[in-house]
């Protein structure tokens, strides 16, 4: 637990952060968010001493920062930032040792640490005698948080650390770092600009604005309610598209609309099963509940036709990427799956537009794209 | 053939002279090398420290002034010799290695000593752990360029006394003795390019990899 207490500091004549109070939860990641100047990197950087307050307290489960050695706090926080800064001289080996070696642990343990931490990060045991230049921009963020958590530290401050990648390899960073942190349930404090990011990662979020939080609460609470026209304008008017990141699409799927055939069924039966439907579809489903396709009625009329790669979601995806799929597929369904396409349930687009909360007509057939509320 | 013969009748002297050209090339880059990087590492002890930025300045001025003048303002005030002229060496490539040294490690990465800092060295580590690394390269140039100029300059240093291949481009010069000329210019081209290709071969070796390697 990490405790702001009237936490003030200044630059000459600019305050950067002003009579800041907050508490960070152990486990948690917070995201301190807001715009450029508004005191979150110095926030940040106060926890671990690289900048010392000018007024009140930062306390780290109860016991004040300023009581310890700045260095060796230091060496006991991870710490992240943009670009890396990675040791360009080291190994990738070296780099992640960085902080055990400062340590004086035993080679061996250094090792295994770091043959462990490439695992985590996702990153071929190949990758230690590479040096930092040798890598890609997402390769070397691995790294760099590799580096961070090495001596495994209990919290890890993050300055904006996927900030100079490209979109792609954010997102899959963005993967990465919550299933990391949901194995690992380190205390996060990510300083970010992007609000997306924000709300993918956060537990929580800070708002802040000229050196005062402006907000902290939950990251849903925060998009139903924001504090006020600040916050609201950082969330912007798609808030509520947005908050369909926190949700999972296997929570909102289920049986209905279309029935079931197995595999192996008979023409009639797959004519009965789709003709009984609401929807008028079916699912074929084979052997370990795996989806075959689905079958659906042909415009022109006739014997239902089988689609063998309907569009399909991951149950841990996420309703914005399930309406973004249907949107660009102009689909008005979803089929939910875990693992290799192991079916799982329906996912409607009325679902989604009852989450939003705004009315969307449901059968809204192909081209539904432009009835999706921007 | 006229260089040949000379070559052969004055060999014992030329190999003396070569020895002398190397030892007083010797003493002054280690004086220089050790005294440079100790005033390199004072000046860069402090991020931004205002000291660093006028040592940066005087050694770029200070590498202006020609050679024969730095040798003559030396022989004003200790005379003539080999100690003399050791000095005026030592003092001449002084300005290379500190000029490289304090701009290099000012100019290590700005990231990595951020981060290096974040993560828990102390001061002192961040100098001889990484910036001094990632200057490396930067400040071998600096000793590349004081050892070529040191050859050169020691040739001059003949003038003050201090011996070595100057004396036979000095003596060719006054006798109109080309061969002479010839075997002191020549030769003192060739330690030049030599003593640069050792050094050459020692800065890659030592430099890390990751320095230079690329996708």
């Amino acid at each position: 637990m990490i405790e702001f207490n009237s936490v003030t500091k200044r630059f000459g004549s600019r305050t950067a952060v002003n009579g800041l109070s907050f508490v960070i939860d152990e486990g948690t990641t917070t995201m301190l968010i807001g715009p450029s100047g508004c005191g979150k990197t110095t926030t940040l950087r106060m926890i671990n001493r690289l900048i010392d307050a000018d007024g009140g307290s930062i306390s780290i489960n109860g016991k004040m920062v300023s009581s310890f050695n700045p260095v060796r706090l230091r060496r006991s926080i991870g710490y992240a930032i943009q670009e890396t800064g990675l040791f360009p001289h080291l190994d990738v080996f070296s780099n992640i040792a960085a902080v055990p070696r400062l340590l004086g642990w035993k080679e061996d343990r250094i090792q295994e640490r770091v043959a462990e931490l490439l695992d985590l990060v996702t990153l071929d045991q190949s990758y230690a005698r590479m040096y930092p230049l040798q890598l890609s921009g997402g390769e070397a963020q691995r790294v760099g948080l590799a580096r961070a958590l090495a001596a495994n530290p209990d919290i890890l401050l993050m300055d904006e650390p996927f900030g100079a990648i490209d979109p792609i390899n954010r997102a899959k960073l963005h993967e990465l770092f919550i299933s990391i942190q949901n194995k690992i349930r380190k205390t996060i404090v990510f300083v970010t600009h992007d609000i997306n990011e924000a709300i993918k990662l956060g537990t929580k979020i800070a708002v802040l604005e000229a050196g005062s939080l402006v907000q902290y609460d939950n990251t849903a609470h925060l998009l139903e309610s924001p504090a006020n026209e600040f916050v609201e304008r950082l969330l912007g008017h798609d808030r509520k598209l947005k908050a369909l990141i926190l949700k999972r699409a296997g929570s909102y799927a289920d049986g209905s609309g279309c029935g079931r055939v197995a595999s192996g069924a008979s023409p009639s039966e797959i004519a009965r099963a789709v003709a009984a439907s609401d929807e008028g579809c079916a699912m074929l489903i084979g052997p370990g509940s795996v989806l075959r396709g689905v079958y659906t009625l042909p415009s022109e009329g006739g014997a239902p036709l089988l689609n063998s790669s309907p569009l399909t979601i991951q149950e841990s995806g996420d309703l914005q990427e399930a309406l973004s799929l249907m949107v660009a597929a102009g689909e008005s369904r979803i089929i939910v799956v875990s693992g290799q396409d192991v079916f799982r349930g329906i996912l409607h687009l009325s679902d989604i537009s009852n989450e939003i909360s705004s009315p969307i007509p449901k059968n809204l057939g192909p081209a539904a794209g432009s009835g999706v509320p921007a | 053939m006229n260089l040949c013969a000379y070559f052969l009748q004055n060999r014992e002297a030329i190999v003396a002279a070569i020895l002398r050209h190397l030892e007083l090339f010797g003493l002054a880059m280690s004086i220089s090398i050790v005294l440079g990087l100790a005033i390199s590492l004072a000046a860069s002890a402090r991020p931004r420290a205002k000291s660093a930025r006028a040592i940066l300045n005087c050694a770029a001025a200070f590498q202006a002034v020609p050679s024969i003048a730095v040798v003559a303002l030396v022989f004003l005030v200790l005379g003539i010799g080999i100690k003399p002229a050791v000095a005026a060496l030592s003092v001449y490539s002084l300005a290379p290695i500190i000029f490289n040294s304090v701009s290099g490690i000012a100019s290590a990465d700005r990231r990595a000593v951020e981060a290096a800092e974040a993560i828990g060295y102390t001061g002192a580590q961040i100098l001889f752990k990484v910036k001094l690394p990632l200057a490396f390269p930067v400040i071998m140039g600096g000793i590349r360029s004081a050892a070529t100029i040191n050859i050169g300059t020691a040739a001059v240093a003949s003038v003050i006394g201090g011996g070595g291949l100057g004396d036979f481009i000095f003596f060719g010069l006054r006798l109109r003795n080309d061969a002479a000329i010839l075997i002191g210019a020549g030769l003192s081209a060739l330690l030049a390019i030599l003593i640069d290709a050792v050094l050459a071969a020692f800065e890659k070796a030592l430099t890390s990899k990751g320095l230079s390697s690329h996708r």
